[in-house]
């Protein structure tokens, strides 16, 4: 009879994890694809996850129109097994829907979104270890007098989406990093208020090199990419974000703050499949995890000597083993 | 009948849009079958489509006719979005701070924002009274201000601290407009707000004057009446609807609170539909309802069909180019038509 009974738990197990295996993932962002950079990141990883365990996935976009929230994301909850959501916006209304799904799994990317019920599950990404190495490259960079379109000017610059929690711990990280090779290097921060206008990030990034900054680091998604585009005009140089922008422009962009929201994406969606994923757990993700650093490649290879990308890999070997510590802007 | 005709003029140009989008999805790779289904499961297919319909024309309906009323006066308000981001905020702002109970503080807070909407739109009338500054350009730049000045007081000082955007903080429950099995009650004021408006434009002294100006300001000032005053007071009518529309998104959407971009496209909508209405306030509260429905289910032509969100745009856009031509070339044909016969009367009566 015991047997027996081990028997039917063990059937029972087994056929709730093979219900249990989530077929349909949706994919839902307050932007719009196409920015080369955070956006596409994420949707790199659901293509992924279609490919690697044959679900079927969707795309929401809302192209930051907040009257789409509400109503995409609910569409998405009642197909899909598991939610990626980019929430930037509609927390509230993120928690209002889980809550009428209790089970199904979603998980909110980049911001932390606690409801009681612990439905929700949030990757929040280390931003200010990453944007530290970046601010460490750019800290060196504006040093380095004998490349060119570099002047004596210890000045660096950063132009950032909205000013927000998020864009401000990039800065706050970037910030740290600079100081970090020399305390005298000051930081210009243009908030363009847009992350879907790369005339107006072309034009911040304009008004950043005429007052005698060298290196700026973007964050702001589609705007960004007028920043780069910039760069290259004046032959000035950039930071990237969030995905390898490094060829955008080649011998401008020196590197890329890389922030992983895709292959997050399948960190979670592998712990889903293997069955260790529980509801309600916040992941933290940071440079030891791979979730954030800098994007290396030829093509900084291209602007920078060798010695130089090795100083800064020493720098984030030391960040990740704890050698420095890099402050964090929310407590 | 007149209103009957513009309305059945407008649907004949929306069924040619449709026809245009299907070659456009086609041409995408799509079906346009499937894509059209999704369009029609999504905003009328439940009843939970037909209450998100309803919810998104809300606010269409009353920039639309705000726009209307302000060019059948012959006043060009554009600024429609600015308005209705000033109402949204100055809901927003009151809805925290007030400290009213209930029904009084939601009615105070309509009316005090609709209010504030209509004196920004003012602004633009004034500038035209003192220093005939031409209002079409006015209103447009002021929305600019508008944005700007709400980005900026929803970026610091009254940031939500908590918020991962821009956003105020949120307005107090006892305010939140209460929703009907989905379908939220700011949709019965806008109907309200309409036939009050209606009965204005059609009725009363004042409403009679702001239409005479339309048809011929020349006329209306030989006639007696103060077309400047009259600009003032379609400025600030319009300019309260606006507002208006904005109190309403706080008090009756989801969000019930300021957040970067809530204005999304409603001002420049309606601007849209009161050119497809033809300017008539009934008119163009019936193609409200159809761009809501068009905006609703784009959502799912997106989840179902795959088709770009934007492709609504597009769509709403081909509307209103061939709602427009269609309409003249009715007048054209019709006209020559009528003039055709009744030269044929004459003929006759004179054989």
């Amino acid at each position: 009879m015991k047997r027996f009974f081990t028997i039917f738990c063990l059937v029972v197990l087994f056929t709730f994890t093979i219900f249990a295996a989530p077929k349909k993932v949706a994919y839902v962002i307050n932007g719009s694809l196409g920015d080369q950079s955070f956006y596409d990141s994420g949707y790199e990883g659901i293509k992924n996850l279609e490919k690697d365990y044959g679900v079927e996935t969707k795309l929401m976009e809302c192209n930051f129109d907040p009257s789409l929230y509400y109503p995409s994301l609910m569409t998405a909850a009642r197909w899909a097994d598991v939610v990626f959501v980019i929430s930037y916006g509609f927390e509230e209304e993120l928690k209002s829907i889980a809550e009428m799904f209790p089970n199904k799994i979603f998980v909110n990317i980049d911001t932390v979104v606690e409801d009681d019920k612990e439905i929700i599950s949030n990757v929040d990404f280390i931003e200010e270890e990453g944007s530290f190495m970046a601010g460490v490259v750019a800290g060196i960079v504006t040093s380095m007098t004998e490349l060119p379109g570099i002047n004596p000017e210890k000045l660096i610059g950063a132009v950032g989406g909205d000013d927000d929690i998020v864009i401000r711990s990039f800065v706050y990280g970037y910030d740290q990093g600079a100081k970090y090779i020399d305390p005298e290097i000051q930081v210009k921060t243009i908030y363009v208020g847009t992350w879907d206008d790369p005339v107006k990030g072309k034009q911040a990034a304009l008004q950043l090199y005429s007052q005698g900054v060298d290196v700026i680091f973007q964050i702001a998604s589609l705007t960004g990419a007028g920043v780069i585009q910039a760069a290259q005009e004046v032959g000035k140089y950039a930071i990237g974000v969030d995905s390898n922008q490094n060829s955008l422009a080649p011998g401008h962009v020196i590197t890329s703050m890389l922030k992983e929201v895709g292959k997050s994406i399948e960190f979670v969606f592998k712990q889903i499949i293997d069955g260790t994923y529980k509801p309600g757990t916040l992941y933290k993700l940071g440079l030891k995890e791979g979730a954030v650093g800098l994007a290396i490649d030829e093509y900084t290879y291209q602007i920078l000597p060798n010695e130089t990308v090795e100083k800064i890999l020493g720098i984030q070997k030391d960040v990740i083993e704890g050698k420095i510590t890099v402050k964090e802007y929310r407590e | 009948m007149k209103s009957l005709n513009k309305i059945l003029t407008g649907i004949i140009g929306i069924i040619f849009s449709l026809l245009v989008g299907a070659l456009l999805i086609k041409i995408q790779g799509n079906s346009p079958i499937n894509a059209y289904k999704a369009l029609y499961d999504y905003g009328l297919g439940s009843w939970f489509s037909i209450t998100s319909t309803l919810n998104n024309s809300t606010p269409l309906i009353l920039t639309g006719i705000a726009a209307a009323i302000a060019f059948s006066s012959n006043v060009n308000n554009l600024g429609q979005p600015g308005q209705l981001i000033i109402g949204a905020l100055s809901a927003a702002l009151l809805g925290y701070y007030l400290p009213f109970p209930g029904w009084f503080g939601i009615i105070t807070i309509l009316i005090l924002s609709g209010i504030i909407g209509g004196l920004y739109a003012s602004i633009a009338g004034i500038l035209k009274k003192l220093y005939k500054m031409d209002e079409m350009l006015t209103t447009l730049m002021l929305n600019f201000i508008a944005d700007y000045l709400t980005l900026y007081l929803a970026t610091y000082p009254f940031l939500d601290k908590k918020s991962y955007v821009p956003a105020t903080k949120m307005i107090k429950k006892e305010y939140f407009l209460p929703s009907f099995k989905y379908l939220n009650s700011s949709f019965f004021i806008a109907i309200f707000v309409v036939l009050i408006s209606y009965f204005v434009v059609k009725y009363f002294k004042k409403g009679y004057e702001w239409r005479m100006m339309g048809h011929n300001p020349d006329f209306s000032r030989i006639g007696g009446c103060d077309n400047e005053q009259n600009l003032m007071w379609v400025m600030f009518y319009t300019g309260f609807l606006s507002g208006l529309a904005g109190a309403l998104l706080i008090l009756g959407g989801t969000q019930h609170r300021f957040i970067k971009g809530i204005g999304a496209n409603y001002g420049w909508d309606g601007v849209m539909l009161s050119i497809v209405g033809a300017n008539g306030i009934l008119e163009t509260s019936f193609f409200s309802l159809f761009f809501g429905f068009l905006k609703s289910g784009g959502v799912g032509m997106e989840f179902e069909a795959s088709i770009p969100s934007e492709f609504i745009m597009v769509l709403q856009a081909t509307i209103v180019l061939l709602v427009v031509s269609t309409r003249s070339v009715f007048s054209y044909y019709g006209d020559k038509i009528k003039a055709y016969s009744k030269t044929q009367k004459v003929v006759k009566a004179h054989e």
